[in-house]
C-alpha cells in the first residue's frame, strides 16, 4: 500500500477512532482512576489505594448480586434473547411471508416503546392489587391478588427484559434463515427429512455464525443493562433483582437520598468492564470469530 | 443639485433621529433578569411551591417599577411531580456539571438534603439574607424550623413548609365493629396517652379483616421515606445522639420495629409485597374504597391528594377517615410523628443571589404561604399565619396541628439519607420473608457500620 493510500485509510478511520477515544477510552480510564478514590458528593479525587477492592471482598451483598447477575444474564439469554428468538425466526420464516411480517412487527413494538412507558405498562400489568391487569383476571376467576414481583422477582425481570430482547435475535436469525439457498431445503425434503429434522440438520448449522454473534453480543449487553429493572423493581425486594450494574448505579445515584458513593461504584463498574472483556475474549476464542471474519477459502459465486 | 442637497438634509435628519431614539432606548432599556427555580411536590397539591415564587416576582416587579428601577425579574419555576429520588438525581447531575446555565438559582427540597448539598459546596449560606430581612419577614418564623435548616451552625435555607405525619384509620369500619362515636372520637387521645399501643392496632386490624370489612388490615407507604424512624421512637429507641452529633443504631428498638413489620405480613394483615405497591393503590385502599383499615405512614398532605387527584369529597373524608399519632410500641416507647420541613435554598452557582433572596422573602408572605398550606395541606411556618383568617378557618389544618407537640425530626446529618434507605430495604426484606427480623438487624448493622464508620453509635 502506498504512503498516500495509508494516509487515506488513516483519515477514514480517524472519526471512529476519535469517537472511541472520547466516549469509551477516556471514560474507562477515568472510571479506573476513580475506582481508587473514595469520591463522594464532594467529588474530590482522594486516592485510597486498593481500599475499594478490599471493601468488595467484604461486601456481604456481592455474592447475592453476582448470583443475580448470572441468573438474569443467562436465563434471559437462553430463554429469550437466543432461545425464543430462534423459535420466532423459524416460525415466522415458515408461515406465509405476510403473516410472518405482521407477527414480527408486533414483537418489535416493545423495542420502539420508550423504556419508561414499557416499564410503567408492566407495572400496571403486574400491580399487586386487584387494579393490576393480571390480578383483575385472577380475581375475576375467584382467586386472591398475587404479588407477582414480590413472589417471583427474578422471573419478572427475566420475562420483561426477554420480551424486549427477543426481537433483536429474531430479525437477525430470520434474515439468516431466508438467505439459506432453497436447494438445501429441497434436497432435505427429497431425502424425506421432517421439518424438525430440517431445522436440526440444515437450518441451525447454517445459521451458526449469527447464533454465536447474537449470543456474544447479548451476553455483554445483558451484563451491563439495568434500566428496565430499575424502573420495575428498583432492584428489590431486598436485592432480589439487583444485578451488578444496577448495584453500581445505586451506589452512586440510588436510594431515597442518593448514596453518592462514586468511588466504590466506579470500582464495581471497572470489575464489570474486566468481566466483559474476559467474556469477549472467551467468546472470540471459543466461537472462533476470527474464522467467521476471515475471507472464504473458496469463492462460491 | 437642489434635489441632491434636499436628500442629504433628510438623510442627515433621519440618521440623527435614529441615533437620538436609539440612545434614549439604551438609557431606559429594562434589564430583565431571569431567575430559575426548581421545586418539587412530588404530591401534586404542593404546586404553590413554584407558583408562590412567580407571584413573588409580580410583587417584586411592582416594587421595582415604583422605585424607578430598570430591573425586572422573570421567574422560570419548575414543579417536579415524579418522585423524590428522580428529583434529587436531577439536582445532583446539574450541580455536578458545575455549569451555571444548568443549575437553578433557587432550589426547593427537604431540609435533610442540606448537610450533603452544603458540604458539597452547592448551596449559598442564607444567613446574610435572613439577617437582612429579619424584621421584615423572618422574625416570626417558628424557631424550631430554623434549627431544621441549620447545619454546622449556618442556616442554608428558608423554611417553606412543615407538616405532620400520622396513622390514618377508617372510622366507618370501627363503627361496624361496634365502636360508639364517642369511642372513635376518643381514640387519638388514647394513643397519645399510651392506652392504645401498636399491638392494639394489630388486634383491631385483625378484627376488621376477620369481619370481612377490609382486604388488608394495615398498609404503609410503598417507597422509602423517613416515616419508618417513627417506629424506632415508638419502641422507645433513638436514632441520633445530639451530644456527639452521631447517628445511633438502637439494636433493641430496631429489632422490635422489624418484628412489628414481620408480624404484620406473617399474620396476613399487610401484603408481603407492600414495597412493590404503587402509591395510588395505597390512597385508593385507605381513603377511597376503604379496603384497608389503617395506613400507618400517612402524611397530612395525603388529605388534599385524595380530594385533588381522586376527586374525593372532604365531607366523606371527615366522616370516614380519622388520624392519630404513631402509637407507642410498648409502655416505655413514645407516641410520635415525624415532620420533614421543606426549604427554599439559593445555589452557590447563582449569578443573582440578591434577587433570589428577595423572591424567597416575598414568597414567604403570610398570604402566599397560606395558599400553599391550604392547597397542599401543610401547617403554618410563621406565628402570624396562625391568626390569618383563611388559615385559621381551615378545619383539617387545625385538627392536624394538634399533633405538632409530639413532632420529631431526622437530624441534619449526611448519613440520614443512607440510614433511611437501608432501614426501608430491611423492612422490605422482612416483609417479603427473605430475612428474619434478626437477620435483617444484623445486615442493617453491617451496612450502617460499613457506610458510616465512626459516625455511628451502636447501642
Amino acid at each position: 500500500m502506498s504512503r498516500k493510500s495509508k494516509l487515506f485509510v488513516a483519515l477514514l478511520l480517524l472519526p471512529s477512532l476519535l469517537i472511541t477515544l472520547v466516549f469509551y477510552f477516556i471514560p474507562a480510564v477515568m472510571t479506573a482512576a476513580m475506582s481508587f478514590t473514595d469520591m463522594d458528593y464532594r467529588l474530590s479525587w482522594n486516592f485510597i489505594g486498593w481500599d475499594n477492592f478490599k471493601r468488595m471482598a467484604q461486601d456481604f451483598l456481592l455474592p447475592r448480586i453476582m448470583k443475580n447477575t448470572l441468573v438474569y444474564t443467562f436465563a434471559t439469554l437462553a430463554l429469550f434473547n437466543v432461545g425464543f428468538s430462534v423459535v420466532l425466526a423459524l416460525v415466522t420464516s415458515f408461515v406465509p411471508e405476510r403473516t410472518g411480517r405482521i407477527f414480527q412487527a408486533l414483537w418489535l413494538l416493545p423495542r420502539f416503546t420508550p423504556p419508561i412507558v414499557y416499564g410503567v405498562m408492566w407495572m400496571w400489568i403486574l400491580d399487586p392489587t386487584r387494579n393490576g391487569l393480571l390480578n383483575s383476571l385472577v380475581v375475576a376467576s375467584g382467586g386472591r391478588p398475587v404479588n407477582w414481583i414480590a413472589q417471583y422477582p427474578m422471573a419478572t425481570i427475566v420475562i420483561t427484559n426477554g420480551i424486549i430482547g427477543v426481537s433483536f435475535g429474531m430479525i437477525i436469525f430470520y434474515s439468516a434463515i431466508k438467505s439459506i439457498p432453497r436447494e438445501f431445503i429441497w434436497a432435505a425434503e427429497a431425502d424425506g427429512a421432517s421439518w424438525l429434522q430440517q431445522v436440526r440438520h440444515v437450518t441451525l448449522p447454517l445459521i451458526r455464525w449469527p447464533l454465536l454473534f447474537v449470543t456474544a453480543y447479548q451476553t455483554l449487553s445483558l451484563l451491563t443493562s439495568y434500566e428496565y429493572i430499575l424502573i420495575l423493581t428498583e432492584g428489590g425486594p431486598f436485592f432480589a433483582t439487583t444485578v451488578w450494574s444496577l448495584y453500581a448505579y445505586n451506589l452512586a445515584f440510588g436510594g431515597y437520598f442518593a448514596n453518592y458513593e462514586f468511588g466504590y461504584g466506579a470500582t464495581l463498574s471497572i470489575v464489570l468492564v474486566v468481566l466483559g472483556t474476559i467474556a469477549s475474549i472467551v467468546y472470540w476464542r471459543v466461537f472462533r470469530f476470527r474464522e467467521m471474519m476471515s475471507e472464504p477459502k473458496i469463492e462460491v459465486m | 443639485m437642489a434635489g441632491m442637497s434636499r436628500f442629504k438634509v433628510w438623510f442627515a435628519a433621519v440618521v440623527v433621529l435614529t441615533l437620538v431614539v436609539g440612545m434614549g432606548a439604551l438609557v431606559h432599556a429594562q434589564q430583565v433578569v431571569t431567575i430559575r427555580a426548581w421545586t418539587v411536590g412530588p404530591d401534586t397539591p404542593a404546586f404553590y411551591r413554584a407558583e408562590n415564587l412567580e407571584l413573588a416576582a409580580e410583587r417584586l416587579n411592582r416594587i421595582l417599577e415604583a422605585a424607578g428601577s430598570d430591573i425586572r425579574v422573570e421567574v422560570e419555576a419548575d414543579f417536579w411531580t415524579e418522585s423524590w429520588d428522580s428529583y434529587r438525581r436531577r439536582a445532583i447531575l446539574a450541580f455536578e456539571s458545575g455549569d451555571p446555565s444548568s443549575i437553578p438559582d433557587i432550589i426547593n427540597s427537604s431540609h435533610l438534603d442540606i448537610p450533603i448539598w452544603a458540604d458539597a459546596g452547592w448551596l449559598a449560606p442564607m444567613d446574610p439574607y435572613i439577617e437582612r430581612y429579619w424584621d421584615m419577614a423572618y422574625q416570626d418564623f417558628f424557631p424550631h424550623l430554623w434549627d431544621a435548616v441549620s447545619y454546622n451552625g449556618v442556616r442554608w435555607g428558608v423554611p417553606q413548609d412543615i407538616e405532620v405525619r400520622m396513622v390514618f384509620f377508617r372510622k366507618d369500619h370501627l363503627a361496624a365493629l361496634g365502636w360508639t362515636p364517642e369511642e372513635i372520637e376518643d381514640l387519638p387521645r388514647r394513643v397519645r396517652d399510651k392506652e392504645f399501643l401498636l399491638d392494639d392496632l394489630i388486634d383491631v386490624a385483625k378484627q376488621m379483616q376477620d369481619a370481612g370489612l377490609v382486604e388488608w388490615g394495615v398498609i404503609h407507604r410503598p417507597t422509602a421515606g423517613p416515616d419508618f424512624f417513627q417506629f424506632i421512637v415508638a419502641y422507645g429507641g433513638e436514632y441520633y445522639d445530639p451530644a456527639t452529633g452521631k447517628l445511633v443504631l438502637d439494636r433493641d428498638a430496631m429489632l422490635e420495629t422489624l418484628r412489628f413489620f414481620h408480624r404484620l405480613t406473617r399474620e396476613g394483615l399487610t401484603p408481603e409485597g407492600m414495597t412493590t405497591w404503587a402509591w395510588p393503590s395505597v390512597h385508593q385502599a385507605i381513603a377511597i374504597d376503604g379496603t384497608a383499615g389503617f395506613q400507618i405512614t400517612g402524611g397530612m398532605w395525603n388529605w388534599n391528594e385524595w380530594q385533588r387527584d381522586f376527586g374525593h369529597p372532604e365531607e366523606d373524608l371527615f366522616e370516614n377517615v380519622g388520624f392519630f399519632l404513631i402509637p407507642a410500641g410498648r409502655p416505655e416507647g413514645t407516641p410520635n410523628q415525624l415532620g420533614q420541613p421543606q426549604a427554599y435554598m439559593i445555589t452557590s452557582a447563582s449569578q443573582n443571589k440578591d434577587l433570589a433572596a428577595l423572591l424567597i422573602m416575598l414568597a414567604s408572605d403570610v398570604d402566599l404561604n397560606t395558599n400553599h398550606a391550604l392547597e397542599g395541606a401543610k401547617l403554618a411556618i410563621r406565628q402570624s399565619q396562625t391568626a390569618f383568617p383563611r388559615f385559621a378557618e381551615a378545619e383539617f389544618l387545625s385538627q392536624a396541628a394538634t399533633l405538632v407537640p409530639d413532632q420529631i425530626f431526622l437530624p441534619s446529618h449526611p448519613g440520614s439519607g443512607f440510614y433511611s434507605t437501608v432501614l426501608y430495604e430491611a423492612i422490605g426484606g422482612v416483609e417479603v420473608g427473605m430475612l428474619t427480623p434478626e437477620m435483617a438487624l444484623q445486615q442493617l448493622e453491617m451496612r450502617l457500620r460499613q457506610q458510616l464508620g465512626d459516625d455511628l453509635i451502636v447501642r
